[in-house]
């Protein structure tokens, strides 16, 4: 009973390896929308500007699957190469660029991005770090309107939900 | 929302620390990762406990021994703390920048130090020898006080507090990063105390009355895009002496000292994860001091002694890193300490007299490398030389290596060597000597051992153990030279062993819970050393009274009793302090309400041999209440 009070606290990992695992977990949590669904051979996460977190996430998904197919990562310092991906992290925080990298993106592709405004500027999800942690806030609005469903689990995690 | 039960996995994930350190090799690197004993104390902390200054905080931290004359606030550490070292043998940070100045090479002035507590984002401690990184003075540890930065006080706040001794602070800062990437943060305190007003002191049978006034005032501003910052900060400091230190007149209530401690700092870092990194830094410091010393030589009126110092210096910096075959990563780097102006004047005001009047300045310079090689996916490897050499004095090389084993999933071994230098300063330098000596670096060689287990993965237990060989420590000798009754000589050999342990246990509902004990020894032919409690037990639980709102911080600290100069006791004490603290209770407001030293226990710290007091007496309960606003 006293030991199901604690949790995972002081694990030795670095905000990058958390940042993966949550990325892993978002895709538990979330159901893409079928419609509009382009035919591929992967499932495929595109990392922007963090080779870090690329390298921690290959770490986690590394020879699995999801939806039936391969996880592919790729990791890329422009705005122009995502492609078909399905799962886009960035870490841009410019206010222009990160609208500019939102409205080129390829459509049914969650984004997760990181700082104060990534929400304010469309994106899905974002990363912040409160006392130390690492904690996410859900932009509700955005998700649906671009045909995901959420699992509620996913919001009682998040730190705060736009709705 | 339907309601719903919450995913273990995704809650564990956000209840886990991230933090990294960046004082054990000059990047950010893990915790387990670093080579030495770090500890972290974070913001979130330091509101929870209801740390006042950087001496509080200190005092939390296993194996730190923080003493306090009623005038300056002294950090020993595993032992060490000689009298009168204004905390030369500690490296003191800010944001990685060099504190310590360059006439004493002290790395802490009031309680406070150099930044608002309020200002501060965390603070980093690591412990043993990191003289390979940063040079002279970080002997037996670094303390790092990394600030808050625009992001994170995103907006301004306005903050006021009042306690005992009739103290108030005052503080607005404000921060925040603007849509074209430019992050900016400034902060203003002004701080003031009358002071514990009656002091009883039974060596000269009387009371010191108001005499133990400070004023203090911090300036902080940095401002940053992308890679390049411009930081400055400003500490300003008036505090009157209640001792009657260096046999100044008793209760005259002139004794006064005044330190002004400013630096500029422009820097350019690349991206943690560029190919190449790079930092690269100039800056330029300051630091000027102003003593008052009343004394009475008989002639029927007060003579005043002043002690006025003035060091300007420019700091050039660069450091190179680079990760080979993703194991090997290389790390070259070299400062330099240009000194503008290192001056000393000592006089008598009337009969007017001159005691010490110096402006030599000596320049030094040094260069290290470290590679770190992940020789197996569980195994790091460090080694690193540095080369140093001090105008007048010579030249010192200092090796450092260590092996970090992960040992199991959950557990991490630490096997370190280190060497470390303090080069005498430019007090000692231009103290008293005898005819043709010449002082050399001190060095101190630390062996250590260090154990952290995480189980059940939330807590956290670590153990470490020591061994120090300290060699030419500068000391005083009887001898008579022009002006003075001593010399300063390379005489003194120390030796220091210990064991620390610490445990930790955090949960998702917000308690926190620590325990440390520290047990020391440190000697000097057999004999203990003054000011060197052997036991140090530091307990710390943080409990949520309101799930987010109102936490309950409470700290019991027990130390055992410590020799003092003259080679009596300055006996053993419990110290509990209490704080409530709460947030968001209305937005954006913050408040909290703290006791500390509940017990009303009678304790102090031994004296220096320029106090006539053995044991300098410390303050009582005390209390202090505090509010802030966000907006």
């Amino acid at each position: 009973m006293f030991t199901a009070l604690w949790t995972t606290a002081g694990a030795e990992l670095d905000a990058n390896q958390v940042k993966a695992r949550y990325l892993v977990n978002f895709m538990k949590y979330v159901t893409w929308p079928e419609e509009g669904k382009a035919p591929t051979n992967a499932f495929t996460i595109v990392v922007q500007d963090s080779a870090n977190l690329k390298n921690a996430l290959d770490e986690v998904v590394r020879g699995k699957n999801f939806q039936g197919l391969p996880i592919r990562t790729v990791h890329t310092m422009t705005a122009h190469e995502f492609g078909n991906a399905r799962m886009i992290f960035t870490r841009e925080t410019n206010r222009e660029k990160v609208s500019a990298l939102l409205s080129s993106l390829p459509k049914r592709a969650l984004t997760i991005g990181e700082g104060p405004s990534f929400l304010a500027h469309g994106g899905m999800i974002e990363f912040n770090i409160f006392e130390g942690k690492v904690r996410f806030n859900v932009n509700l609005p955005a998700l649906r309107q671009a045909g995901f469903s959420v699992d509620p689990k996913l919001l009682v995690a998040a730190q705060e939900v736009r709705k | 929302m339907p309601a719903t039960e919450s995913d273990p996995d995704l809650e564990a994930l956000g209840q886990i620390q991230v933090e990294s350190i960046y004082s054990a090799s000059r990047y950010e690197q893990k915790v387990t990762k670093a080579p030495a004993s770090a500890s972290i104390v974070t913001r979130d902390e330091i509101q929870k406990f209801g740390y006042r200054n950087l001496a509080d905080v200190l005092r939390s931290i296993r194996g730190f021994n923080v003493s306090y004359d009623r005038n300056y606030a002294y950090i020993g550490l595993r032992g060490f703390q000689r009298p009168g070292d204004y905390t030369t043998r500690v490296l003191v940070m800010v944001d990685g920048h060099r504190m310590n100045d360059n006439l004493f090479d002290s790395g802490m002035l009031g309680l406070e130090s150099f930044v608002d507590v309020d200002m501060i984002e965390r603070v980093e401690v690591v412990r043993g020898p990191g003289s390979v990184m940063y040079g002279s003075n970080a002997f037996f540890g670094v303390v790092n006080i990394v600030t808050r930065t625009g992001a994170q006080l995103n907006g301004a706040e306005v903050s006021a507090e009042a306690g005992s001794f009739d103290s108030a602070k005052g503080r607005f800062s404000y921060g925040t990063k603007l849509k074209n990437d430019v992050e900016f943060a400034v902060s203003g305190t002004y701080f003031t105390s009358e002071g514990n007003d009656k002091i009883y002191y039974p060596e000269f049978n009387g009371y010191a009355l108001n005499s133990d006034e400070e004023t203090a005032r911090f300036l902080y501003g940095r401002i940053s895009y992308h890679g390049l910052s411009l930081e400055g900060n400003y500490y300003w400091r008036d505090k009157n002496i209640p001792t009657a230190s260096f046999g100044t007149i008793f209760n005259d209530g002139r004794e006064q000292t005044h330190d002004v401690r400013s630096f500029a700092e422009l820097k350019y870092e690349t991206p943690a994860e560029a190919d190449l990194g790079v930092t690269a830094s100039v800056s330029y410091d300051d630091y000027y001091y102003n003593g008052l010393y009343p004394y009475d030589y008989g002639l029927g009126f007060a003579t005043i002694n002043r002690d006025k110092l003035l060091g300007q210096w420019i700091s050039p910096k660069l450091d190179l890193r680079k990760t080979y075959w993703d194991r090997v990563t290389l790390m070259v780097g070299g400062d330099a300490r240009l000194n503008v102006t290192q001056h000393r004047l000592n006089y008598d005001e009337d009969p007017y007299f001159i005691y010490n009047h110096s402006t030599k300045e000596r320049n030094n310079f040094g260069g290290f490398a470290q590679v770190d090689v992940a020789a197996l996916e569980n195994l790091d490897v460090i080694g690193g030389v540095s080369y140093d050499y001090f105008e007048d004095v010579g030249e010192s090389v200092t090796p450092r290596g260590g092996v970090m084993w992960q040992a199991a999933k959950n557990s991490t071994l630490k096997f370190l060597y280190g060497q470390a230098f303090r080069a005498p300063n430019n007090y000692e330098l231009e103290g008293p000597q005898l005819a043709g000596g010449h002082l050399k670096p001190e060095t101190v060689h630390t062996y250590e051992i260090v154990a952290d287990q995480y189980f059940l993965k939330n807590y956290r237990a670590s153990v470490s153990l020591y061994h120090m060989d300290v060699d030419d420590m500068i000391t005083q000798i009887p001898a008579n030279v022009p002006n003075y009754n001593f010399a300063l000589v390379n005489g003194l050999e120390a030796k220091g062993i210990g064991a620390e342990t610490e445990f930790e246990a955090r949960s998702s509902h917000g308690i926190l819970a620590r325990a440390s004990y520290a047990v020391q020894r440190a000697t000097q032919g057999g004999l203990e050393l003054s000011n060197s409690p052997r036991h140090m037990v530091k307990t710390g639980l943080v409990l949520p009274v309101w799930p987010e709102k109102i936490f309950s911080g409470m700290e019991v600290q027990y130390t055992s009793a410590a020799r003092t100069l003259q080679g009596g006791k300055a006996r053993d004490f419990v110290i509990l302090n209490w704080n409530l603290f709460a947030r968001d209770l209305l937005p954006g407001l913050e408040a909290s309400a703290g006791v500390y030293n509940l017990l009303d226990e009678h304790y102090g710290y031994p004296g220096a041999a320029d106090h006539a007091q053995q044991v300098i007496a410390q303050d009582g309960r005390s209390f202090r209440v505090k509010v802030t606003y966000h907006f």
